[in-house]
């Protein structure tokens, strides 16, 4: 029974570890980058407020509605807490944001008359039936006089942005100041002051904000608020605008460190230029804490080299909550350089667009584990336990197994975090992936346990596609190619370029007496089936492509009679336009693979015994084999993928096909029906049949043009290429020797590049 | 008689050699208008009467085009200058937008145009569309640049549009678009982002393997050559940014710079550079084109042009730049297109 859900399982695992898609855990914008990550974002993110530091902050703006979002969720949350979490989030956001002007009138036209009930959308809201019982008049009306300022702050879309109404800004700038006084809540007060300083910066009146900053702030008791930080934005960015660089960011700094909801914002408008500013920037700071959210921001570059900002952090602040979310930054990088780089066939084209593995990525590792290893020893941070494995994994990505094996078997029994305790075991499933060397038999039911038991191995994204790209490496190395191609890829990936390497050792594979389960999973077609007949067929179809005739039908006839019957195909007819797709009638008699060598063999034996006929024969045997070439309608008797966009040259005629790992061979090679057609011509009597094969003669030459290195047409052009000498001797003789038959005069109606050719 | 002839036909031949004009302008590619004294100065000692001035770029943002960098005047330019609003679109806009989205943003183009210099109370006569389209885009892009045609055309305005050279030597293949003018683009011959690249601004050897087909491409060309300079930053291969306006006389500190080669400097600490913080271990390529170079290049490519009146557009205006460059090297390159 195990035995049977093993084999199940590695059926399923052949399946999905040849899925494409790779993606690293919480990545954004480098969704497509395809390496592996194994750090779960919970080991430090409690929620999306910490994303930036996963997507990265210059590449946050991307997420523009998350950030939105943020501020939303945090802006509601400080209601519910300052009405006694008397409503739900939700019940307040439909008050605070959903409703409309009309709503919140009627909504104080209910608290101001006791007798008016609640109306309108408002009328089941818990929030309004809460300000409605206990008269807060006040709120409703700083409410009403948001909705007033909303049109004037709203972010609009670029395009239609309307001009800004200065003069009724300032009208309800009077009209909050006086609200303001009335206000007896110190909290309504408080947004008041948010909304009046607001309006005065977007009024790009910088003096008049902090004119009002000023004059509105020391009225208002101090209390802990979101708000206070969104206020602290619009001074910065009015400082800035009087050109106080310095003092804008160091309000900046403190954004970044205290408001998660601004973060992102604080950290895109925090700018120092030079080390003049900076210097002015450090002694401005009120502590070492402040001081170390400076290197933090400058570390939260996407070209930093965090690891030297983060050693100064430490020394400022060792418990600063930015130093274990920049370490898991770093380590994230450090796994696209580092993680698997010896067996991940991806390595290149991550290099070329995404700039992963870097030059120098081995001293930077070397360099951060340093640092690891100091805070680890010193034990001065929050999270030790974090740092305890990082330790071992930035052993393990620098290369250092046997040490990273120590580290993480040391600290396994130090671990208390269950997120942590998670982390490590998905570090030493990673490990142990990485360490494999050699398969046997055990190996291979050892893998099958980890795919069908680990629940970690379906947790994590990753972990398919890095024990199969190890696996495919280690099968290599061993010399099983043909294991190695199939843990990383379908079996039809190998069908538009067959490789005999490997479709050798699959056939090895098929014809084992005791095949491991493993093996079988790996051969498996469908229900009791291998894929031996499909190798065999590859094989055959192969030496048929190099015209290899005998051998391929050696082959072939190896196949099951009935599995000869599934495919057939009938390229003996003559068609003289160049049509790949078009159909062939129904009532054609068509052929098995086997068949049609035999049919090529009988041709050939009846060109050589019957001479009087022999130019037809080999006029037949040539159709056959244009026919049956890339340029032909039967070109699928020797292929079993096509793309018309492969009319080009290559030099070993295999083009990039993304489906194969080896591409896609079309054959070109016309050099078979070209000999055929020229003995045909040379032969016949018949001048008819004689132009006949000097027409597909000058076929082949000329589909031999355009794959030839020498061309340069387009067919998009829709023009008539120019066709060196050595491939229109065919048209030549042609014209000159077979005008006066009746296939010259119909074919000259019919062959549009023909008939140019013949008039010139 | 015959020698009346003769003259008249001389005369007649002189006349029309006259008549062809070719015009120094300027790109302006700041988001704010705001030349100093200087710089006008530059512009009529030059005697240039038109000023290319990027007015927005439009880039695809949360799953739309919106416009960006949207320009501000703070001083308008001398009347004797006409401008031509240049709209920079990315390539990415247009392979995401939808065969609907690009008529929609054809409007909102020209909607925008018309609103920008209705407030900076400009006129002008042609409108540019900077786009580096690539055989994706292509068909998507031309249909924007039909719906544009229509649209300025319909006012008076031409439609010109910035063509790289690649686009002339294979323009049977990339297409031509359907446009009033093109602007080729003489300059960014090579990859910025590749580190083995000695100067990727303008490479001569590499442009003259561009240059082909000018004979029969069939679209009326205007000029664009190179003013500017930058530094590019590398952290091993790995690009990172440019630094606009950075020149090798600004890396001669050693105790902060590691000559590597002509152009090639690494940093022995990190610091701040024009703005910029910069880690030890960073390269920079400082790159530039010398005046030498900007009149071999015009006299490469003056060659391929026939006669006919012409823009050359120098990019872009900065003093900081174009204090480089003397008037005299400017007016012989424009001259040479004559």
């Amino acid at each position: 029974m195990k035995y049977w859900k093993l084999f199940i399982v590695l059926l399923i695992s052949g399946t999905f570890l040849l899925t494409p898609a790779r993606t690293a855990e919480g990545c954004g914008p480098e969704l497509f980058f395809d390496g592996y990550s194994f750090i779960h974002s919970d080991i430090i993110q409690k929620d999306s407020l910490y994303s930036p530091y996963f997507y990265g902050f210059e590449d946050y703006y991307e997420h523009f509605q998350e950030v939105k979002q943020i501020q939303v969720n945090e802006n509601l949350l400080e209601w519910q807490q300052m009405f006694c979490e008397q409503a739900s989030i939700t019940q307040i956001g439909q008050v605070v944001y959903d409703a409309s002007a009309a709503d919140i009138k009627l909504l104080r036209t209910a608290i101001q008359n006791e007798k008016y009930p609640l109306q309108g959308r408002l009328t089941r809201n818990s929030f309004a039936q809460h300000l409605k019982s206990n008269k807060c008049e006040y709120t409703v009306d700083y409410l009403l006089y948001a909705k007033d300022c909303e049109p004037h702050v709203t972010y609009y879309d670029d395009w239609d942005r309307p001009q800004k109404d200065t003069i009724e800004m300032q009208s309800l700038i009077e009209r909050g100041l006086k609200e303001f006084r009335q206000s007896k809540s110190h909290y309504i007060k408080l947004r008041y002051a948010y909304q009046i300083i607001r309006l005065a910066h977007y009024k790009k009146n910088y003096a008049q904000t902090l004119r009002l900053h000023d004059f509105l702030l020391p009225k208002i008791n101090q209390f802990d608020s979101i708000l206070n930080y969104w206020i602290m934005g619009h001074r910065a960015g009015a400082l800035r605008a009087q050109g106080k660089n310095v003092e804008a960011s160091y309000l900046y700094s403190l954004i970044f460190a205290q408001c998660p909801s601004k973060r992102e914002t604080a950290y895109r408008s925090f700018k120092i230029t030079d080390q003049e500013q900076w210097d002015e920037l450090l002694l401005m700071c009120q502590d070492d804490q402040e001081r170390s959210t400076l290197y933090a921001i400058r570390a939260s570059q996407n070209s930093a080299r965090a690891a030297e900002e983060m050693e100064k952090i430490y020394a400022l602040f060792p418990e600063s909550p930015q130093l274990e979310l920049l370490l898991v930054k770093e380590m994230k990088k450090l796994e696209k350089d580092l993680l698997g780089i010896d067996f991940n066939d991806k390595v290149k084209s991550n290099l070329r667009f995404y700039g992963y593995p870097r030059k120098k990525r081995g001293d930077y590792v070397i360099s951060l584990h340093k640092l690891v290893q100091k805070v680890v020893e010193e034990a001065q941070v929050k999270n030790l336990e974090l740092w305890k494995i990082a330790d071992g994994y930035l052993e393990f990505l620098a290369g250092d197994y046997y040490a990273a094996d120590l580290t993480f078997e040391k600290i396994d029994e130090e671990i208390t975090t269950e997120a942590l305790k998670e982390q490590l075991a998905v570090f030493r499933l990673a490990l142990k992936m990485n360490r494999w060397e050699n398969f046997d038999s055990e190996d291979e039911t050892e893998i099958a346990d980890i795919i069908e038991e680990n629940p970690l191995y379906k947790k994590y994204k990753d972990f398919p596609d890095f024990m199969n790209d190890r696996l495919s490496f280690v099968y290599k190395n061993q010399g099983n190619p043909g294991k190695a191609f199939r843990v990383r890829h379908p079996f039809a990936a190998l069908k538009p370029n067959p490789q005999t390497e490997i479709v050798e050792d699959l056939l090895k594979i098929c014809r084992e007496a005791e095949p491991t389960k493993f093996e079988r999973a790996l051969i498996k077609k469908d229900a009791d089936v291998t894929i031996e007949s499909d190798l065999m067929d590859m094989k055959g179809t192969r030496y048929m492509a190099m015209g290899k005739m005998e051998a391929a039908l050696e082959v072939l006839k190896r196949i099951p009679r009935n599995d000869w019957e599934l495919y057939k195909f009938n390229p003996f007819l003559e068609r003289l336009g160049p049509c790949v797709h078009c159909p062939i009638p129904d009532s054609t008699e068509l052929f098995t693979k086997v068949e049609i060598i035999q049919k090529i063999f009988e041709l050939e034996y009846k060109a050589k015994s019957d001479y009087e006929n022999s130019a037809i024969y080999h006029y037949q045997l040539g159709n056959a084999y244009y026919n049956m070439s890339y340029f032909g309608y039967a070109w699928d008797a020797i292929d079993y993928f096509r793309s018309g966009a492969n009319w080009s040259f290559d030099k070993d005629r295999v083009f990039p096909y993304a489906s194969s790992p080896f591409g896609n061979r079309e054959n070109h090679d016309l050099s078979i029906a070209l000999s055929y057609f020229e003995q045909s011509r040379a032969e016949a009597k018949n001048p008819e049949l004689a132009a006949r094969a000097a027409f597909m003669a000058a076929r082949c030459e000329l589909n031999s043009f355009f794959v030839s290195s020498q061309s340069r047409y387009n067919s998009y052009l829709n023009t008539i290429p120019v066709i060196p000498p050595e491939y229109r001797r065919y048209y030549q003789l042609l014209n000159e020797n077979y005008h006066q038959t009746n296939f010259y005069q119909d074919i000259i109606e019919e062959c549009k590049f023909f008939a140019a050719y013949a008039n010139h | 008689m015959r020698i009346l002839l003769f003259g008249l036909c001389l005369f007649l031949s002189c006349q029309q050699q006259d008549q062809k004009k070719v015009s120094p302008s300027f790109y302006h590619w700041q988001q704010e208008l705001s030349l100093n004294a200087f710089e006008i100065d530059y512009l009529q000692s030059l005697s240039v009467k038109r000023v290319y001035l990027r007015f927005f770029d439009v880039d695809w943002q949360n799953e739309k085009a919106v416009p960006l960098s949207i320009l501000s005047v703070q001083n308008s330019l001398p009347d004797s200058i006409e401008v031509v609003p240049v709209i920079f679109i990315t390539n990415r806009t247009i392979l995401n937008a939808n065969d609907k989205e690009i008529g929609v943003l054809a409007n909102r183009i020209v909607k925008k145009v018309n609103e920008l210099s209705a407030a900076f109370e400009m006129k002008f006569p042609e409108v540019q569309i900077d786009c580096d389209w690539s055989p994706k885009s292509q068909e998507k892009y031309f249909r924007l640049l039909d719906i544009l045609k229509e649209g300025f055309s319909g006012q008076g305005k031409n439609l010109s549009a910035t063509i790289r050279l690649h686009q002339i030597k294979y323009y049977q293949k990339t297409g031509v678009p359907n446009v009033d003018r093109g602007v080729l683009m003489f300059y960014n011959t090579e990859a910025v982002d590749d580190p083995s690249v000695l100067n990727s601004i303008l490479n001569l050897a590499t442009a003259k393997t561009y240059l082909y087909q000018f004979d029969t491409y069939p679209l009326s060309l205007d000029i664009a050559l190179p003013v500017f300079r930058w530094g590019v930053v590398f952290q091993g291969d790995r690009f990172v940014r440019l630094i606009n306006g950075l020149d090798r006389s600004m890396l001669r500190d050693t105790s902060a710079f590691l000559k590597l080669g002509k152009n090639q400097f690494e940093l022995r600490k990190s610091m701040y550079l024009e703005g910029y913080y910069l880690y030890k271990g960073d390269r920079i390529r400082t790159e530039s084109i010398s005046e030498e170079v900007l009149i071999e290049a015009a006299q490469l490519l003056a060659k391929e042009l026939s006669s006919e009146d012409r823009h050359v557009i120098f990019y872009h205006l900065d003093s900081s730049l174009i204090t480089n460059y003397s008037n005299e090297v400017l007016e012989t390159v424009y001259r040479t297109f004559d």
